[in-house]
């Protein structure tokens, strides 16, 4: 037989951590997954989590891997419940060769696990009081355990927590050490492990959040100020700015609302410094009028969009790709605006980065598409693109003396619509930057010769930036049978999938767009006519990008795929539904949508009796 | 070369309605920054929208024509990112105590070096003659047919209460007075606030020139303290207890307060636009590991 020509994952592996809301899953996550990062693995953090501080369901997946990961499944090999509703949600995922361990305090008796599952009942409780610690050290017992559970060597972890809690002293160190070494004992001595899991390499990964990367990047991209106004799933990328904010040596600020913040950052660019915002759907509403103030006054400015599930209030803490054509028509009147969305870590820290080059370049608004699933999920990666040129575009910097009472053209008739920028301070540079139509100073006009030419300096923009926009991107085999479109986070269930086709020998490639607007139809055609069948994939009710790419490329995909239930696509979904395609040849309806198989909620525990 | 009055000028026609209080306010305003010996180029006048809204095209200095009620976050903005600046936001009452005033509520609390000035008459001038947040009870306007009903909104009360470190109120048809008040404001270290009564000659027929003159004085010739809180807090209500017959003008109120930008250490000796950007992560990247 033929070996297949694909690289198969040779381990794969999948934890998940359920408890009360409140009881910090997301850390013992974390920590976690560094366990694996440390060891050389590919590591997927994936928390899902109700908009409730205390009460309601917190869950955290962690994939590992040593050939790479892309996305979350609907399995797991290690189940830690830390209560008993974790034990209820999560039982069926639960592998039959998996193992369950879980507090010795729930009483799991009702519950029917599938055949072959271990359980190791973990006194933690016990474990914390025996071995002098105190209680919050809770989590050092359980991820100790879950490293048994798997024979991975528990050293790592004692890394870990030096570095985590070094700072602390070396008191709190040795209490969770030894709080983790007596999890670990306890459950070596109570159940053989699943797998014998080591180290893989020598070589660190690192574990980052989307929104910390999206941050980096920034950062990277010359970013010095940063305002908002907290909304989940963005709030993350305020939080890690302002703990960085003084090594970074920049200003970041949490404004009176996101009307202020988007204001903040315009103001502050108008000013010369590199600016940006960031929120989610409702809190990009009010930010919208000021959107078309940075347009009218071609004043740069770059917000991050972290869609959540909409419209309104929605499922806040749950993930959607619904605010696309909400960004791409935001404000009033027409003006040109760059739209990108980044589909994997990576991508979040060189997007972000060239976003902000864009927004100077142009002197236009630029906005980084992300959604909670990338925003609030953990990628190992080996590292960053570090090779990122700031690019400030036009500034006028030194300038000759301006006669008396007169100003400097800053909105001058230029080949290219982009003109000269002075920062307040440049001497002869003097001009209003205006939200009112103006002449080349600035100065408010509504003469019809003028009106007309301003509008086509600014629109004459986009021809330049659409050089500088990349095709969209080919995976797999270019001469594939089957195409999937796809945009933004849903590159990662696409490729997952494509892993599946491979050893599945079905031909499937993929074409992810990461710049979404503006649109050069001949670019974005010449990649997607090449395609035989075609089956986009959107994480919305209507298929918006479907909906995009028929209005500016004239091209419609042949399926489309889409999931609205909160979650983000699974790949087996994507895989069983293209297989049911291929096998009825490529008939049926057009529209394809998904609901998950499981069906529960962790907003509202009590209706299952919890 | 000494900064004159006429260096502030623009070459084109201010067109506010002949007779328009923005004539005075805008005079105080070149006459307290060559008093000042400002530097064109050191100066960024914020605005927003309605009559005041023009003062940035009107001033020979950095502009920027914001949104309506949205001048003070993008002048903050300004202050935050080059500390070299001075920087001034003019808006006017409905801008200012109405669409806006979360804003001025919360930069207050915050106390940057700005300036902000306000075109208060009283009414909507540039949408034709609506009630604003400072139309006084009883003032037929179109959209109040049988008189206002609502409690006037009273800016300097607010801002002594809210944390405003220089709170004054200046006349516009006291021009040499409100120049003293805006060059105190623009010298004070701090948030300052000069809410200017500014006479809308043809939406306000309530509050004219003569209205004013008629119940101005001047808090200094008073011996008014603007030290003393308590002082200060009745004044500013001595309009509404008085039933406008006496309206005192200057400075209400003034304190000593850290300023926002002095307690951030990243800008404390620096402005933000100099600084080369953060390129090296080296030793963020290390705590992801």
């Amino acid at each position: 037989m033929k070996r297949p020509d694909c690289k198969v994952d040779t381990m794969k592996l999948t934890f998940r951590i359920g408890a009360q809301a409140g009881a910090g899953v997301m850390v013992t996550g974390r920590m976690l997954g560094r366990c694996f990062t440390r060891g050389g693995y590919s590591v997927l953090g994936y928390p899902e989590y109700p908009s409730l501080v205390r009460g309601g369901h917190n869950a955290f997946q962690i994939r590992i891997s040593d050939n790479g990961i892309s996305s979350p499944i609907t399995k797991c090999d290690v189940l830690l419940a830390l209560n008993k509703d974790a034990v209820f949600y999560h039982k069926d995922a639960l592998d039959e060769n998996g193992v369950m361990v879980y507090d010795d305090k729930i009483d799991i008796s009702e519950f029917k696990l599938k055949k072959g599952i271990q359980k190791v009942a973990l006194p933690i409780e016990k474990i914390i009081k025996d071995a002098g610690a105190n209680p919050r050290m809770a989590n050092a017992v359980e991820i100790g355990a879950a490293l048994a559970a798997i024979d991975y060597p528990l050293e790592i972890f004692e890394d870990v927590l030096r570095d985590e809690f070094g700072r602390k002293g070396e008191e709190i160190v040795k209490m969770n050490i030894a709080a983790a070494d007596a999890g670990y004992k306890f459950v070596k001595s109570n159940m053989k492990p699943i797998k014998s899991v080591k180290p893989v390499s020598e070589k660190r990964k690192m574990l980052v959040g989307g929104n910390e990367a999206l941050a980096l990047g920034a950062v990277k991209g010359g970013l010095k100020f940063y305002s908002a106004y907290p909304m989940t799933p963005a709030s993350n990328i305020l939080h890690y700015l302002f703990a960085k904010e003084r090594e970074f040596n920049i200003v970041v600020k949490q404004t009176e609302d996101e009307i202020a913040a988007m204001l903040y950052a315009i103001g502050a660019n108008y000013a010369g410094v590199r600016a940006a915002t960031g929120t989610s759907g409702g809190g990009f509403a009010p930010m919208t009028e000021a959107l078309g103030l940075a347009g009218l006054s071609e004043t740069p400015v770059t917000v991050f969009l972290v869609q959540r599930v909409g419209p309104s209030t929605g499922m806040p803490t749950w993930t959607e790709q619904a605010d696309l054509t909400f960004a791409l028509y935001a404000s009033q009147g027409d003006f040109l605006r760059c739209i990108v969305a980044p589909g994997d870590i990576e991508e979040c820290f060189t997007l972000s980065a060239e976003a902000l080059n864009v927004a100077d370049k142009y002197q236009i608004p630029s906005i980084v598409i992300s959604d909670k699933f990338l925003s609030e999920s953990y990628f190992s990666t080996s590292g960053f693109d570090e090779n990122i040129k700031i690019d400030r575009g036009k500034i006028a910097r030194k300038l000759p003396k301006l006669p008396p009472n007169t100003r400097f053209e800053r909105y001058k008739l230029t080949g290219d619509g982009v003109s000269p920028r002075p920062f307040p301070g440049t001497p002869g540079g003097l001009h209003v930057s205006t939200s009112y139509e103006h002449d080349e100073t600035g100065f408010s006009s509504e003469e019809f010769s003028m009106r007309k030419a301003q509008v086509d300096k600014r629109a004459k923009k986009e021809s330049y930036l659409l050089k500088d926009i990349p095709p969209p991107k080919i995976y797999g085999d270019k001469n594939a049978e089957i195409t999937l479109v796809a945009w933004g986070s849903m590159k990662l269930p696409a490729l997952e999938a494509l892993h599946r086709f491979k050893q599945e020998k079905i031909p499937v490639n993929l074409v992810h767009f990461t710049y979404l607007y503006p649109i050069d139809s001949k670019k974005v055609r010449s990649v997607l006519d090449k395609a035989k069948h075609t089956v986009m994939i959107e994480n919305n009710s209507t298929g918006q990008y479907a909906g995009v790419l028929k209005q500016y490329a004239d091209w419609e995909p042949d399926f489309l795929m889409l999931k609205y239930t909160g979650r983000p696509f699974y790949a087996q979904e994507i895989f069983d539904e293209v297989v049911k395609l291929r096998k009825n040849g490529f008939k049926g309806k057009k529209e394809i949508r998904i609901l998950d198989k499981e069906n529960l909620e962790y907003y509202n525990p009590q209706k299952y009796g919890l | 070369m000494a900064v004159t009055m006429n260096d502030f000028n623009v070459k084109e026609k201010m067109q506010w309605c002949p007779g328009c209080g923005n004539f005075g306010l805008i005079t105080a305003v070149k006459g307290a920054l060559a008093d000042l010996g400002k530097k064109n180029e050191e100066v960024v006048v914020v605005s927003g929208i309605g009559c005041s809204g023009k003062s940035s095209h009107y001033l020979n200095t950095y502009g920027f024509e914001s949104l309506h009620g949205r001048t003070l976050p993008v002048a903050s903005a300004v202050k935050l990112a080059n500390t070299r600046l001075t920087v001034i936001a003019e808006g006017g009452d409905g801008d200012g105590y109405g669409i806006g005033v979360q804003h001025f509520v919360h930069i207050m609390r915050r106390n940057y070096d700005l300036t902000y000035l306000v075109h208060n008459n009283e009414i909507y001038g540039l949408t034709t003659g609506q009630a604003s947040p400072t139309s006084l009870l009883g003032m037929k306007t179109k959209t109040t047919p049988w008189g206002v009903i609502e409690t006037p909104f009273n800016p300097i009360l607010y801002a002594i209460n809210g944390g405003a470190t220089y709170v004054a109120r200046g006349f516009a048809g006291e021009p040499a007075h409100l120049k003293e008040l805006i060059k105190g404001a623009i010298e004070h270290k701090g948030f300052s606030l000069v809410d200017i009564f500014q006479p809308c000659v043809t939406f306000n027929k309530l509050n004219t020139y003569d209205w004013f003159r008629e119940r101005v004085y001047k808090l200094e010739d008073k011996g008014h303290d603007p030290k003393d809180k308590k002082a200060a807090v009745e004044k500013a209500e001595e309009d509404m207890k008085t039933d406008y017959k006496k309206v005192p003008i200057g400075l209400f109120y003034k304190e000593k307060r850290a300023t926002y930008e002095e307690q951030l250490p990243q800008i404390k000796d620096s402005p933000l636009v100099d600084h080369e950007p953060k390129v090296d992560l080296k030793k963020a990247y290390e705590e992801f590991m």
